[in-house]
């Protein structure tokens, strides 16, 4: 079963499996959640990150804020890094307009304490809320394992009015400790999975009262609890892109002996390759949030609204990093807007957070608005890499030579913490064209030895659709150079493009009398746009280069590992390289020995920038020693066996594999020219057998280019109708097997 | 082709962008306040629009939470809170006035507690509304409702039992504005010319000292106007006392009964 079957089966399941609680999800009511602030019956830290993001932190949990969000994150992590102290102060725009309000009227106030009543000030403090909250934290977070702890004070005072006035407060103050691990694993063809433990204890004092009359304000006593639990969580990463995390949070968690109802959250985050190694670094993050089976005494719906709040438990959040300096967030939080600016340096972070959130009992009833501010100081540092094992060898930029080959586009990064080989790339055969990059190409002539002494030449570049057009020519007396740069340009100053193909012919008029034609066609390899497709490497005698067409930004350093056919390290190259361009292998391996000639083996290149992002690009290559020269000899395959019924022209599943095995056979030779031929039976008219003919090539064409990448323009189409039968047409036998698609490869050697 | 589908893609984020930072929530399209007829729902948009101030609302809404489930105590509640703020109800209008009266020498002045900044215009509709909020709030100090709030709830008494005065002194006014609480001793001309004169058997009844409702002319307030006024006072301390005994503040609750408890001796008019 294909593993891309098999992971979209794994992640149906597990979405499945962990959707249907939803469907009895619990909840906060109005009365809950008039009451508690944010560190206040569950052992839990809001971050300033997580809800600039909405809240949605459990399947990216790559900093401090893994500890409470998804333990499992940690194994992701790279660097230590230690915070001493992350100050956080938040309330909501009620409570600071409030506290506006009482500075502006200092003297009211003071008057009020003496007897002399402000009807106004009266009124205001009648139905007022004022929410603060402020928060120390000490953490250190290493990979696989980190521990924090905070102090904290939660403040939450409202006060409503019949006539005489009543009031609501909840003080805390108290201390909280988290110990968390994670662990994370390579699973070949299955993906990544990271698992992680917290434990967390808080001791608090607290003082909460609800609807007391100002006449028992008197009556105000703090409270000691202290308590103590555990989350678990998973992240899963089908691919280097995607994340899928569960988080059970307060598995086992009691609070005075109270036991907190498991808080089962499932999350997803996005990472896009396409921005790998450029200033700018995007996710986009969803959670599911108190996904509980069951509910106890005060988290519960009522059945007509449970419904419309397991809506409330969504949780959407995208964060853009600007250079590792600036962070810009936004999201949805319980449907409302989010938003976050950090300032991001090497010893402070300053951050802020803006955040709606539900008061009322049913979404958009009763927002409530909350500023978070933090400043954090902090140090860290990356983790060591493992020794260099061999000195790094520097070669100059080959940046206009001939490449004889043509780069195959799907090498794909990794942009992740945790480096892991899952980049392949098909392996880029070599072959006799002209190839080159988008700026200049330089073309080398490959001329018979016993051609004696010339006495002009003239080469001539065609356009393919307009094979008499000539795009650029090149002529000249005697012996023609070895080697000649062509700027990339037509005879109209256009630059040539490489979704075409440009014959060519190498007319040479020889001394003694005669012309020699050498003619091909040639393939141009342009600049490949997106950073993390721009893989390719040249192949000399015994050098084997490796080089980016585009210079990658902030790169910090990069490795080369060559392996041998039987996965044996047998070379290996690392240097803090700034800027990677170029490298020069010597195609030898740690004892000396020159590699063979024509045998296989596996080269892996990562190159790290200064954010840990990674591209690690991995692929097999066979070496040749010797120059590659232009030739007109070429291999032809024809794979034949694409039957098609009687009068049909599409595809059906059982064809697929044969036109997916052509498919992997083009794409492994990206320089194949292919000729896909139609044919049918002589049942019917010939018009209309020869249309059907054409039908049928065009299928396996649009299948090639559609569902396997094939680049459209390696691929010709011809309609023979019943002209070319392989079988007798009189039986039945035989029309069934002429009702066929072939497939020619021609294949330059 | 790819330039467009760029924009596109670029101007769809930025919508969402925008549509995420207008404000409103993406759920609130579910939701339309006062339409349901559910006392739950009809509550708790009665709590958001108190919150956010929309008192007429919030007491249209509590109205109707109330019309669909009488017994509901949380929605008489915040009926009687947003009803009376939706009148115009100033807390500090009234401690000021309270204060100032009480200053005065005559403290026990029936005008003592009438506020005059409650936008009533005059004493019937303030008697007609302290009527309502006592309607309101007495089924759940009677323990004829259910929820958050309780019959011996101290909120809810010690107000019900404040509205109960208020309401007998707003009464008062209403005959004149010149009647007041006297004291009175037997056998003075005061006592001798009232009009119509106490009857001789309650007058043997009385302490030498007493307190007697009676404008400067020595008129006295009809019988049946005092039999709804001792009905009122009954119950107003009868709230009062069960606030003091759930109260940690007894002592002050019971200052405040004995103060209203004099006004027992009207019942001998």
């Amino acid at each position: 079963m294909p593993v891309r079957i098999l992971r979209s089966i794994t992640v149906f399941i597990l979405g499945c499996v962990l959707g249907w609680p939803c469907l009895s999800a619990a909840s906060e009511t109005r009365r809950q959640q008039f009451i508690l602030g944010d560190n206040t019956e569950r052992i839990f830290i809001q971050g300033i990150r997580p809800m600039g993001m909405g809240g949605a932190f459990t399947a990216l949990a790559n900093d401090e804020n893994a500890l409470f969000y998804n333990p499992a994150g940690l194994a992701r992590i790279k660097h230590w890094r230690f915070t001493f102290p992350g100050l956080t102060f938040g309330t909501d725009t009620r409570s600071f307009n409030n506290l506006i309000y009482l500075l502006g009227n200092v003297d009211a106030v003071g008057n009020f304490m003496g007897g002399d009543i402000s009807p106004e000030l009266v009124d205001n403090l009648a139905h007022t809320r004022i929410h603060l909250m402020t928060q120390g934290g000490l953490t250190y977070i290493e990979p696989n394992y980190g521990f924090g702890t905070w102090l904290f004070t939660d403040t939450l005072l409202e006060t409503g009015a019949i006539l005489l006035p009543e009031a609501s407060w909840n003080i805390r103050l108290g201390l909280i400790e988290n110990f968390s691990f994670g662990w994370g694993w390579d699973i070949p063809k299955f993906g990544y999975l990271a698992g992680g433990i917290s434990f967390k204890a808080i001791q608090k004092g607290k003082t909460s009262e609800e609807d007391q009359n100002v006449l028992d304000l008197n009556d105000i006593e703090m409270r000691m609890e202290w308590g103590a639990g555990f989350d678990i969580g998973a992240i899963y990463q089908p691919t280097d892109e995607f994340s899928f995390a569960l988080v059970i949070a307060d598995l086992y968690t009691r609070v005075l002996g109270d036991v907190h109802v498991p808080n089962l959250k499932i999350g997803f985050a996005y990472q896009p390759h396409y921005l790998n190694f450029t200033d700018l670094d995007a996710t986009l993050a969803v959670d599911l949030v108190e996904l509980n089976w069951q509910g106890d005494n005060e988290f519960k719906n009522t059945p007509d609204n449970a419904a419309q709040l397991n809506f409330s438990k969504l949780r959407i959040g995208v964060e853009f990093i600007l250079s590792g300096l600036v962070a810009l967030r936004t999201g949805l939080h319980q449907g409302y807007p989010t938003a976050g600016i950090s300032l991001l340096t090497s010893f402070i972070n300053i951050d802020w957070a803006y955040y709606g959130r539900e008061l009322g009992t049913y979404p958009g009833q009763n927002p409530e608005w909350n500023h978070r501010l933090s400043i954090d100081w902090h140090t860290g540092s990356k983790v060591a890499p493992p020794t260099p094992t061999v000195t790094p060898t520097m070669t100059p930029t080959p940046t206009a030579t001939a490449l004889p080959y043509t780069p195959t586009p799907t090498a794909t990064s990794t942009r992740r913490p945790t480096p892991r080989p899952t980049l392949t790339g098909k392996v880029p055969k070599l072959h006799g064209k002209f190839v080159g990059f988008t700026g200049t190409i330089t073309l080398i002539p490959k001329l018979p030895d016993d051609l004696g002494e010339v006495a002009s030449w003239k080469l001539s570049i065609l356009d393919k659709r307009k094979k008499t057009r000539i795009v650029k020519s090149y002529k000249g007396q005697g012996f023609p150079p070895k080697s000649f740069v062509w700027n990339g340009k037509t005879r109209q100053g256009k630059r040539v493009s490489s979704k075409k193909q440009y014959p060519f012919n190498m007319k040479l008029t020889l001394a003694a009398g005669g012309t020699k034609i050498i003619a091909g066609t040639l393939v141009i390899v342009d600049t490949i746009p997106k950073l993390y497709t721009s893989k390719n490497y040249e192949i000399y005698p015994d050098k084997v280069y490796f080089s980016i067409k585009q210079p990658l930004k902030n790169v910090k350093n990069w490795k080369l590992d060559v392996f041998n056919d039987a996965n044996k390290l047998i070379r290996s190259y690392r240097t803090q390289e700034a800027l990677f361009k170029a490298f020069a292998w010597d195609a030898k391996d740690e004892d000396g020995t020159v590699v063979s000639n024509n045998a296989s083996y596996r080269y892996e290149l990562t190159i790290t920038d200064g954010k840990e992002n990674q591209i690690l690009i991995s692929d097999r290559i066979r070496p040749v020693k010797g120059q590659v020269y232009l030739t007109e000899n070429r291999t032809t395959i024809k794979v034949g066996g694409i039957l098609f019924s009687t009068g049909k022209a599409y595809l059906t599943s059982e064809m697929f594999d044969k036109v997916i095995k052509n498919a992997y056979l083009i794409q492994d030779e990206q320089s194949a020219e292919v000729m896909i031929n139609g044919h049918t039976d002589s049942t019917g008219p010939r018009k209309l057998n020869m249309r059907l003919s054409l039908v049928r090539a065009e299928s396996v064409r649009r299948f090639l280019v559609d569902q396997q990448s094939v680049p459209d323009y390696q691929l010709d189409i011809k309609g023979w109708g019943p002209t070319r039968p392989i079988e007798n047409n009189k039986t039945k036998v035989g029309r069934k097997k002429n009702r066929r698609v072939e497939v020619v490869i021609r294949i330059p050697q | 082709m790819k330039l467009i589908t760029s924009l596109a893609r670029q101007s769809f984020l930025f919508l969402i962008l925008l549509g995420m930072l207008s404000g409103c929530n993406l759920f609130s399209g579910m939701h339309h306040d006062g339409v349901e007829t559910n006392s739950h729902v009809l509550v708790a948009d009665g709590i958001a629009a108190l919150d956010r101030g929309d008192y007429a609302n919030a007491a249209e809404y509590f109205r109707l939470a109330i019309k669909h489930n009488p017994q509901d105590s949380e929605a008489r509640v915040g009926y009687a809170e947003a009803y009376l703020k939706a009148h115009g109800f100033s807390l500090g209008s009234f401690i000021n006035s309270f204060i100032s009266k009480m200053e005065e020498e005559d403290q026990e002045s029936l005008e003592l507690a009438v506020p005059t900044e409650w936008g009533c215009a005059d004493y019937d509709e303030l008697i007609q509304l302290l009527s309502t909020l006592i309607d309101t709030l007495d089924p759940i100090a009677l323990g004829q409702t259910q929820g958050p709030y309780r019959s011996n709830d101290l909120n809810v008494n010690i107000n019900t039992g404040i509205f109960y005065i208020l309401k007998i002194a707003t009464r008062i006014q209403t005959i004149s504005t010149d009647f007041e609480i006297k004291m009175l001793t037997k056998g003075s001309t005061e006592v001798n010319n009232l009009n119509p004169p106490i009857p001789p058997a309650i007058l043997a009844e009385l302490p030498d000292e007493f307190t007697w409702i009676v404008d400067s002319s020595g008129n006295q307030p009809s019988a049946d106007f005092l039999t709804q006024m001792q009905t009122d006072i009954d119950a107003g301390i009868a709230r009062l006392q069960t606030a003091a005994d759930n109260s940690s503040s007894q002592e002050m609750i019971e200052e405040i009964i004995d103060m209203f408890d004099d006004w027992q001796i009207l019942a001998y008019q």
